[in-house]
């Protein structure tokens, strides 16, 4: 009996320290653990977020940028072993407004829009919601002297509503059209840089986009002197080469609308020269797959 | 037999009165749609979303509203219900102001259209304001049809 106890009392004693041990063991295993550098001998499965160490974050995780969501890696802190981002090349004003992905709508929140009765339907049939300064008729030099919008209650030139509301960040403007019966080209340029020079001065920071006078439809082109697509293409090289000497953007959206022989579809203007809905979103597609993003 | 003629025609000329919609009953969605069947226009217009319709006529977006426009001609149709006769008030004069500009921005550009703004019928029944801007010799003749 006595004998029994004895041995009893040995196995507990035993039992107790190969619990001590264990115990020790653990111990010793999370302490190694938990001083063990973080990325490159990491285990495989990472331990719960509330014991991750502030100090030690995942090293090629982006951060978000707070206004857009999306991923841009921080300069401040460049994550180890990823390439550093190509520097933009300067911008090529010879070129047109190459195509880019499409942006969404609120590009077009701090965006003005200048121009004609094209411009009013693109305003009327496009869809956007936009800020728009628009006049049948108006030309290079009236957008200074006509008093074609409201402004307080009184008509004030369009040029003159769009210095009292500055805080614009793009101006899209489509001039040409009704100027094509001017004599002079290079007048019609002269005073065309007038207007690119005034939108410089009321919103210095702001990007500005010139576009193509739009073609008209076959038959139209085909039977009038002025309005046609030979001298709108004549202009058409006119105003590009002043947005290149300008240093602004040209969006060639009459090419992005023309059809093969560069006339519009004559489904899309019943008129040949004035576009319906249709023809309105494809030049908002458009605009909205030819933008710059230019650098903060 | 006499007087059976004269309650025939009385009755005749109720139900005749109660063909033009009532301005409370005047459905927008409804009367719009009437107006685009029935008067003639050299280009159909085209119906606008709601925002290009606040922009265009200076409306509040709360206010029920339809309109049509097209874009090489001065054609258009606008149907507002306002929330009360007061503010109907304030509507119509807005869109005579828009009526205005337009004959002021067509008279150098297109000065035929300024005919046509010049027949245009712009009337207000209760809540309701109605433009009606067609190749119709007398669109308010159309609106009398349906509204008056």
């Amino acid at each position: 009996m006595r004998q029994r106890k004895r041995t009893l009392r040995k196995r507990y004693f035993l039992l107790g320290l190969g619990g001590l041990a264990l115990v020790l063991a653990v111990s010793v295993s999370i302490w190694r653990l938990q001083s063990a550098p973080a990325a490159a001998d990491a285990p495989a499965d990472p331990p719960a977020a509330e014991t991750q160490q502030p100090s030690a974050p995942a090293a090629s995780v982006p951060e978000l940028s707070a206004d857009s969501g999306t991923a841009a890696v921080s300069p401040a802190a460049p994550a180890a072993g990823t390439t550093p981002q190509p520097q933009p090349a300067e911008y090529d004003y010879t070129q047109p407004v190459p195509a880019a992905d499409a942006v969404d709508e609120s590009w077009f929140k701090d965006a003005i829009f200048i121009g004609d009765s094209r411009t009013e339907g693109f305003a009327l049939y496009s869809g956007l919601d936009c800020t728009s300064y628009t006049r049948k008729g108006i030309m290079v030099d009236t957008l200074f002297t006509e008093a074609a919008v409201s402004l307080n209650g009184k008509k004030v030139p369009i040029m003159d509503a769009v210095a009292a509301a500055p805080n614009f960040k793009k101006a899209y403007v489509m001039m040409g059209m009704n100027e094509l019966g001017w004599p002079y080209l290079d007048k019609f340029i002269e005073k065309y840089a007038a207007v690119v020079e005034a939108l410089r001065r009321i919103a210095p920071d702001a990007q500005i986009y010139i576009q193509s006078i739009l073609p008209v439809t076959k038959d139209k082109s085909a039977g009038d002197k002025i309005y046609n697509n030979t001298n709108i293409s004549k202009f058409n090289t006119a105003i590009r080469q002043m947005a290149q000497d300008e240093k602004i953007y040209y969006l060639d959206v009459a090419a992005g609308l023309a059809e093969a022989d560069g006339s519009l579809p004559a489904d899309q203007a019943p008129d040949g020269v004035h576009l319906r809905t249709a023809g309105c979103k494809l030049w908002l597609q458009y605009l909205e797959t030819h933008t710059v993003k230019e650098e903060p | 037999m006499k007087r059976l003629a004269c309650i025939l025609a009385a009755l005749l000329l109720l139900l005749l009165a109660g063909c033009a919609a009532h301005p409370q009953k005047i459905d927008v969605q409804t009367l719009a749609d009437d107006l685009m069947n029935n008067a003639k226009f050299d280009e159909k217009p085209e119906e606008l979303e709601r925002s290009a319709i606040s922009k265009h006529y200076g409306l509040d977006d709360s206010v029920e509203a339809r309109a049509f426009t097209a874009s090489s001609t001065a054609d258009e149709v606008c149907v507002v219900k306002a929330g009360s006769e007061k503010d109907a008030k304030a509507v119509y004069k807005l869109l005579q102001a828009h009526l205005d500009d337009l004959k002021e921005s067509y008279a150098n550009y297109q000065p035929a259209e300024v005919t046509r703004l010049d027949r245009a019928a712009l009337r207000r029944e209760g809540s309701c304001v109605v433009l009606l801007v067609s190749a119709d010799e007398h669109p308010e003749e159309i609106l009398d049809k349906y509204i008056g």
